[in-house]
């Protein structure tokens, strides 16, 4: 199942793009795997303080628990499919 | 290490040929035999096509393990297994203390705890090897599932192998398979051989490998076979080769090969000579031509299975009789049996011999039923009862409860219902009233877990009606607590507790203390909803009285009625204490049934009192125990998973729900049907269907003030004046619902905070002022109520009131951000506990203290446990218990 993931991080979200900031992304990817969840990709609003982000998994309670382990907020997740505007075309 | 002698067939001088393409495998096993070695135990599964080489790399293993002691078993092939068959095959070779105790008629549970006694205190590691599983008798299947729970704490490598290709979804194997921990489980999959392998093993035997690889498919036994004696023309399948070499023997060789084909496993020296006078020659040849091998022991075995299988199928049906037939009166010849009953059993119905059926068929049934292998004793009664149309009625009648039993003992319901219905026109027509009033009542029974109540009140009465024409005495007693048991199942309270003393005060007076204890269990469980302080005292007092008897199965019951009946009454406290109680009680003695049950009750309870993160891994791991089963256990886990995916906003719930109520109607009792439909209508509320709230809460709430439920009528009329139906307080009524219901949000609020429960707490402060309003909202964003934050937000926005920021406060400063539960666990461990015991001391599942541990283990960039106590030891988290760790 694919799921859009909405967090709010009241204070911003930042990750320093050097090591650490990749050893951060690292072991959310690493966490994630123990439970069959996929990070995917994320949009980030301007003022870095909401997230979106989509994943894949088996169920919204095996997202919960590897944003526990991240220490990561969660709002909402919603089950989302991918919709094309050039659907029509293939 | 006899055991090891004999596997070398005489004739093989050398007998283990350099394995191919199986490095990566050996490596797997030997690193798990030298962390065994340490203390450290572990469970492997090698699982592969018949011929892929499961029995070579174990053999292979075997001789190279050292200063390990091995333990070596097989399961039989026989129509139905002998029970814990593979712990004889080690009792006989290799000199255990556990032996004597098979001998005996010990209970499945004591011969477990000392095999797991004799690991623990072994000096050296020991290396148990159990052959084709997938053969398994029941009770090797709970060995298998006791000792990998455990392995962790002894030196022991436990190694399982299976056909993989046998063992379909269904199979019970599968289970096991799927509740044995991950950190404590490896499968290996031996896979075929490569088109180089093939190569490899053709140059060794110095032949060509043209055509091999297209003709064998990389199978190495087919290979090896092939390589070993050449073949005339291209064989298309092994059973072609087998057959070819048969055809080349002598008449004499043919007949042995014949006669051991039909004999599973291996075939005794003294079996042979005494059916076969005068065959050494005979003998010596079907060995040279590779067929056969000998034992040190003087018997005789197909090289491999599938050659034996490909002999027997090709005996015509009249020799097949014969044989076994011959095979039987050989076994049968002494004073007392030569063979495992089961294996007598297996020879009587191919030879199609009645009366040795009759014989031993039902013996084999109560050993198997001894060891609590109640599969193969439904399969060995079942056929009894198949040969039996000419026995006694007495015995026809005896074997039919006892297949009932089992039928019901394995969940096939159905079939249990059909016997005990055929037994009851047995019964009638014979006059015996007795008779057919204790089945009657024992139907009720299975009628009631087969979630059919109406069938069951009929069953039950109809017995009561019998027995009461007859002198008063302990079937009638059993029959008062049965009807007891399923009108406390209604919750029909009083009537349950007036049958419940009726069954009590006969009991005792005719002395039957299993109806005692039982009867009190169910007065216990009836008056909780009258009485919630005296049904404690007749619950501890059943418990008391089952403890004392060691009926271990009434005492599971008994923990899991305190706590489910404390969680129906909201006493959270209570039930959470009794349900972990039942738990590890239940997870000691190795009953599963009170084991899921408790555990999906747990998860209810900590959904209400707002542990969502542990309410959701005991559901999720509830269901996932029952994905095959239609039980309660299933409707409660789903009505917990449901009840939390509304109240996070999580996708699901409606199927979920949806599931839950299937199976609910089933049952078609309160007990289901309430807390179901209850869910239902928070869920239709969430999501503005007020019709559909409605609907649910209506339907349920007739049922409800039926049963006078204080607490189900209370929230299914809360849900309907929620739904903006014309409602009034119910009576009776739960007080915090009828609190609320009368508009007096604040004790209301109080009242739910009392009862821990604090998304129910914010819900009531939700509807007060605008302080009241905002408390609410920090409740619920605390607890991640998504939805009923957001809601409570836009109706605080339109008043005009200011918010405050969205989100929840990063967690607490810890230097490795380690979660609440994390550190729970990384402190039992730096105790010094074994995952296992972890899992045990937390009533979780090895599985979840594995991700945990995994967990923790990334964030504070460890990989051993070593170094994980000394990185908490520098984070400043310690052991609770300062005994702690040299064992680690």
């Amino acid at each position: 199942m694919r799921y859009m993931v909405q967090r709010t991080f009241p204070n911003g979200l930042r990750i320093p793009m050097d090591d650490k900031g990749a050893q951060a992304c690292g072991s959310v990817i690493e966490n994630n795997a123990k439970s069959g969840v996929t990070w995917v990709h994320s949009y980030v609003s301007d003022d870095l303080s909401k997230t979106f982000c989509i994943y894949d998994g088996p169920s919204p309670e095996a997202i919960r628990e590897t944003a526990e382990r991240n220490n990561l907020p969660i709002d909402t997740i919603t089950p989302v499919s991918t919709l094309s505007p050039y659907f029509y075309r293939s | 290490m006899a055991r090891l002698a004999s596997l070398t067939s005489v004739v093989q001088p050398t007998a283990l040929p350099e394995l191919i393409e199986r490095e990566a495998a050996m490596g797997v096993l030997e690193k798990h035999l030298r962390s065994a070695a340490g203390g450290t135990g572990h469970t492997i599964f090698v699982s592969g096509e018949a011929g892929v080489g499961k029995t070579s790399l174990l053999k292979k293993l075997a001789t190279e393990c050292g200063g390990a002691n091995l333990w070596w078993g097989n399961c039989d092939a026989l129509q139905t297994p002998h029970p814990l068959a593979p712990l004889h095959d080690v009792a006989r070779s290799t000199d255990v203390r556990f032996g004597s105790l098979l001998a005996s008629d010990a209970s499945r549970t004591v011969v477990f705890e000392a095999v797991l006694a004799e690991l623990r205190e072994s000096r050296r590691p020991v290396l148990i090897v159990i052959e084709d599983v997938h053969w398994a008798d029941d009770a090797t299947l709970d060995l298998v599932k006791f000792l990998g729970r455990r392995v962790d704490r002894v030196p022991c490598l436990l190694i399982a192998s299976y056909r993989d290709d046998e063992v379909g979804a269904t199979h019970p194997l599968r289970q096991v398979l799927g509740e044995l921990p991950s950190s404590l489980v490896t499968r290996l999959d031996l896979s075929r051989l490569s088109p180089t392998g093939v190569e490899v093993l053709a140059r060794r035997a110095l032949r060509s490998a043209d055509g091999l690889y297209a003709t064998t498919q990389g199978n190495p036994f087919f290979i090896t076979e092939l390589l070993r004696h050449g073949a005339d023309g291209v064989p298309r399948s092994v059973q072609d080769l087998v057959l070819g070499r048969f055809a080349r023997l002598g008449a004499e060789a043919r007949v042995v090969v014949q006669l051991a084909s039909v004999v599973p496993a291996k075939i005794e020296r003294w079996l042979i000579d005494e059916l076969l006078p005068a065959t050494s020659s005979a003998i010596e040849e079907c060995i040279n031509s590779g067929l056969l091998m000998a034992s040190a022991d003087g018997s005789l075995a197909f090289r491999h299975e599938l050659a034996r299988v490909a002999i027997e199928t090709a005996l015509s049906a009249p020799l097949a009789c014969r044989l076994h037939g011959q095979v039987l009166s050989a076994l049968q010849g002494g004073d007392k049996p030569r063979a495992s009953l089961a294996r007598i059993v297996h020879h009587a119905t191919h030879a199609g011999a009645t009366a040795a059926v009759l014989q031993f068929a039902p013996a084999a049934a109560h050993e198997a039923q001894q060891r609590a292998a109640h599969r193969e004793a439904a399969a060995h009664l079942k056929t009894a009862l198949e040969h039996s149309r000419d026995a006694p009625q007495i015995d026809r009648t005896g074997w039919l409860d006892a297949y009932a039993d089992e039928c019901q003992l394995t969940d096939r319901l159905d079939e249990a219902i059909n016997a005990r219905l055929q037994l009851g026109t047995l019964f009638q027509r014979a006059g015996n009233p007795l008779g057919e009033a204790q089945n009657s009542s024992k139907l009720a029974l299975v009628h009631v877990l087969a979630l059919r109540n109406q069938e069951a009140d009929t069953a039950s009465r109809r017995a009561i009606e019998l027995l009461e024409s007859q002198q008063p005495g302990a079937a009638l007693a059993s029959a008062y607590r049965v009807e007891a048991q399923l009108r406390m199942l209604n919750r029909e309270c009083e009537a349950s507790v007036a049958w419940a003393n009726r069954a009590i005060e006969l009991a005792q007076r005719v002395g039957d203390r299993e109806t005692v204890a039982a009867a009190f269990n169910t007065l216990g469980a009836a008056t909780l909803f009258i009485d919630y302080d005296q049904a404690c005292a007749h619950l501890q007092h059943a418990l008391e009285l089952a403890l004392a008897q060691r009926l271990h199965y009434i005492a599971c019951n008994i923990y899991t009625n305190l706590g489910s009946g404390s969680g129906e009454l909201f006493k959270l406290r209570e039930a959470e204490r009794f349900l972990k109680q039942a738990i590890s009680f239940s997870q000691h003695h190795e009953i599963d049934f009170y084991r899921v049950y408790a555990t999906a009750w747990l998860a209810l309870c900590e959904m209400y009192m707002g542990r969502w993160d542990d309410a959701a891994e005991h559901a999720v791991d509830a269901i996932e125990q029952t994905t095959t089963q239609r039980n309660t256990s299933r409707v409660m886990a789903l009505v917990a998973l449901g009840r939390l995916r509304t109240r996070r906003g999580d996708s699901g719930a409606a199927e979920t729900l949806d599931e839950a109520l299937d199976l609910a109607l089933a049952s078609g009792t309160l007990q289901r049907l309430a807390p179901v439909r209850a869910a239902r209508a928070e869920a239709a509320w969430a999501r503005g269907d007020m019709r559909a709230v409605s609907a649910e809460a209506g339907s349920g709430l007739q049922l409800a003030l039926r049963h006078q439920h204080p607490w189900f009528a209370g929230e299914l009329a809360f849900w309907l004046s929620r739904a903006g139906e014309k409602s009034h307080v119910p009576v009776p009524c739960a007080q915090p619902f009828a609190l609320q219901m009368a508009g007096k949000w604040r004790e209301a609020a109080l009242a739910w905070a009392e009862l821990l429960c604090p998304f129910e707490q914010a819900r009531a402060l939700g509807d007060g002022d605008r302080p009241a309003q905002l408390q609410a909202l920090e409740i619920f964003e605390r607890l991640s109520a998504q939805p009923s934050a957001d809601r409570l937000r836009q109706q605080l926005k339109a008043a005009g009131q200011r918010m405050p920021r969205r989100g929840r406060s990063s967690t607490k400063a810890n230097p490795h951000q380690l979660t609440a539960r994390e550190i729970e666990v990384l402190k039992l461990l730096c105790e010094g506990l074994k995952n296992s015991e972890i899992a045990e001391r937390l009533c979780r599942s090895v599985r979840t203290v594995d991700h945990h541990l995994e967990a923790v283990f990334g964030k504070l960039n460890v990989t051993t446990r070593t170094e994980a106590v000394a990185a908490a030891a520098r984070a400043g988290i310690h052991a609770k218990n300062r005994q702690v760790s040299a064992a680690i």
